[in-house]
């Protein structure tokens, strides 16, 4: 099992610090990256695939700067961007063959490799099929089926459940959670659920620093005391809607049951057991309001 | 194949190749290099291979090409005493002075000769499977074999009954 | 009838010391520690061949068949001065395709993955290379050849004005590879096919006479030797790590 070595890592574009000191080591189980978008995760992910040259700070594989492995480094790698693009006149299998070749696979590994990859992702009757014609929920999961193609110590996911529905989310969570074992996972989300159930330390990123770091439950007891529900009528709620930042909002008969994240509770409000997402609500408020 | 059957096939076959490298080189430490190196160069290449069950024969001819190259590259070096404690328990009572002409004898053949002889007495295989191993023809092995036997027969007129 | 020595015998009596008890164990472990093999340098360009587009091979032969038509369709004459220019044209011509290709890489947002890989863009870059400039070598061979026949002159003199441009054109390519942003390569290469070409079929009759008179094949030929150099120079370096690794 091979451990990443982040040491004030950072990444500046001009006046703009994308990722600032970034100082942490990933070693082995899957760690789920939240953050909002412009958090700096891809440009953190790009950085540790070696493809994004840090302005400070090393990445360290087994103690060896990975820009000197170069390689052999990328040979235990497996990476999924944000925007995976693709060449649209192969099929599904003939785009794998092409990736196995990039990746130094022999052609009997190839072989082996690619109709096992295609049956977890669920892409075994795509068959001939043009990349062109697929979905976006299929050319996803192509995406992720490339990635661990070289069966990769390392695996690098940027945003691997977009796309998804949620069906294919849980086979996705399934499949990697039976991958990360002895291996390192690092996958990004601003989706809660798609890390909550797997990720065995979550890490949270905020204007290009990680301010959280920890386990669910670790992060959940970083929230207590900041969650209520309350229960009020409709107008209320809409008034309070306005002021608080409302987790959740349910409609029970006649009236409005709130889930409000705020450390100042209005009156009536009863706290409430934390969960990850309220943790991520916590710190990422105001960029969902924005959004 | 597979990391495990590989490593399945290292521990059902090293003793044997590394008798058989043994018997070339003459040096323990020597045998048990080459042997490694022979089941290296086998993982490595696997791909050039069809995995049909040969796999012992695809090695032997791995482990054959390397002793060839040593032989080739120095002399066969000064032979050792054979210590007590190394004995394996079954065998025959210790006779250092035949068992050291058998050794001198079989260094004094040419490479060919003496790989066909050993494959062919000492390991067991058949003149058709020697001739796969060592990509040549069966009349070719019959005929080192002849020549290899004619040559010991003379080196070891003493020891021959 | 003389008995057959015990061979096997003989040699059981020099029976090898056994090995160390943890030899084979050892040889285990080594084998844990190797990373998976990797195909040899031929392997890789033979399997990058097998990934450049159909449509790449179908433009080169079509470019090919069409000038060896409008070749085959003129006659000899005191300088041939249409087949020389159409020759010395169809030469950067047959690298558009080429271009395409190796821009493809840019353009399909394919960049980051590949970079990331463990035989990474350089390799790739150098492969395809290799594997152009091979089939590209036989077309100009195939060319000059036509050329040298319908035009009644010598194979050598067609070949300059084939490689020359060609040499040209392909040094000039492979610097615009290293040095500009991966989106603007594909329109700055077909800009300088363009500027290459204009210039090889100057419309003004005694510039095209000046440019293929036998005077000139010193000009031609100073200009081979340069621009070889430069694409000699140019693909070591692009081989050489030259090509951005970095997005």
């Amino acid at each position: 099992m091979q451990q990443l070595q982040l040491d004030h890592l950072t990444k500046c574009y001009k006046e703009f610090a994308a990722v600032k000191d970034v100082t942490l080591t990933l070693g082995g189980g899957v760690y789920g990256l939240l953050g909002a978008n412009g958090a700096g995760k891809t440009t953190l992910m790009r950085m540790l695939c070696g493809i994004l040259t840090p302005t400070r700070g090393t990445v360290r594989c087994g103690g060896a700067d990975i820009a000197r492995l170069g390689e052999e480094y990328r040979a235990m790698l497996g990476y999924l961007p944000q925007d995976f693009g693709f060449y649209p006149d192969f099929t599904g299998p003939e785009f794998l063959r092409y990736i196995a070749a990039l990746k130094g696979l022999t052609r009997a590994e190839t072989a082996r490799r690619i109709p096992e990859l295609l049956r977890q992702v669920g892409l075994e009757e795509a068959g001939r099929k043009k990349l062109r014609a697929y979905s976006g929920g299929m050319r996803q999961r192509l995406g992720i089926a490339q990635a661990m193609l070289n069966d990769p110590q390392i695996l690098i996911l940027d945003e691997p459940t977009a796309g998804l529905d949620p069906r294919e989310r849980v086979r996705f969570r399934n499949l990697i959670a039976d991958y990360a074992k002895g291996r390192t996972v690092l996958l990004s989300t601003h989706i809660v659920s798609d890390v909550e159930a797997i990720a065995d330390e979550i890490l949270l990123m905020k204007g290009g620093c990680i301010v959280e770091q920890g386990t669910v439950p670790q992060l959940a007891d970083t929230a207590r005391g900041k969650v209520w529900t309350l229960r009020t009528d409709a107008a209320n709620a809409a008034k309070l809607e306005a002021v608080y930042n409302v987790a959740n909002l349910r409609h029970e008969g006649e009236g409005v049951e709130l889930r409000l994240i705020t450390a100042d509770p209005p009156a009536g409000a009863v706290p409430a057991a934390p969960t990850l997402e309220d943790v991520y609500l916590w710190y990422f408020a105001e960029e969902e309001r924005v959004q | 194949m597979q990391q495990d059957e590989l490593e399945a096939l290292v521990l059902a076959h090293y003793d044997t190749i590394y008798a058989y490298c043994w018997r070339h080189v003459g040096q323990r430490e020597l045998a048990q290099d080459l042997t490694q190196t022979a089941f290296l160069r086998f993982w490595q290449h696997r791909d050039r291979y069809r995995h049909d069950g040969r796999e012992l024969n695809y090695l032997y001819t791995i482990a054959g090409n390397l002793c060839k190259d040593w032989c080739k590259r120095k002399k066969p070096v000064a032979l050792e005493d054979l210590p007590e404690s190394q004995r394996d328990p079954g065998a025959p009572p210790p006779d250092h002075d035949t068992a050291l002409a058998v050794r001198a004898a079989l260094a004094a053949l040419p490479f060919a000769q003496r790989n066909a002889l050993l494959l062919y007495y000492d390991q067991g295989f058949t003149a058709a499977e020697i001739a796969a191993i060592t990509h040549t023809t069966e009349p070719a092995v019959r005929y080192r074999l002849y020549r290899a036997k004619r040559r010991l027969g003379e080196l070891l007129k003493e020891e021959l009954p | 009838m003389k008995r057959e020595p015990d061979w096997a015998g003989l040699l059981r009596r020099d029976a090898p010391p056994p090995p160390h008890p943890a030899a084979a164990a050892h040889t285990v472990d080594l084998l844990r520690t190797l990373p998976p093999p990797r195909p040899t340098g031929w392997t890789f360009v033979r399997t990058q061949a097998g990934f450049i587009r159909k449509r790449m091979w179908v433009l080169q032969f079509a470019v090919l068949a069409g000038v060896l038509a409008l070749v085959a369709a003129g006659g000899a004459g005191d300088y041939a001065l249409p087949q020389y220019a159409l020759c010395a044209a169809a030469a950067p011509l047959l690298l558009v395709a080429n271009v395409q290709d190796l821009a493809r890489v840019y353009h399909r947002g394919m960049l980051e993955l590949e970079l990331a890989t463990r035989y990474s863009l350089p390799r790739v870059t150098a492969a395809r290379l290799l594997v152009f400039g091979l089939c590209d070598a036989v077309l100009l061979g195939i060319l000059a050849a036509v050329g040298a026949v319908v035009s009644r002159a010598d194979l050598g003199v067609v070949l300059l004005y084939c490689l020359t441009p060609f040499c040209c054109v392909s040094a000039l390519c492979m610097g615009l590879l290293r040095h500009l942003r991966p989106a603007a390569f594909g329109k700055g290469a077909l800009a300088v096919v363009a500027v290459v070409l204009g210039c090889l079929l100057l419309p003004v009759d005694r510039m095209q006479r000046w440019l293929y008179a036998p005077e000139s094949r010193l000009f031609w030929i100073a200009a081979l030797v340069c621009s070889a150099a430069a694409l000699v120079w140019q693909t070591r370096r692009l081989t050489r790590g030259g090509v951005p690794t970095t997005l």
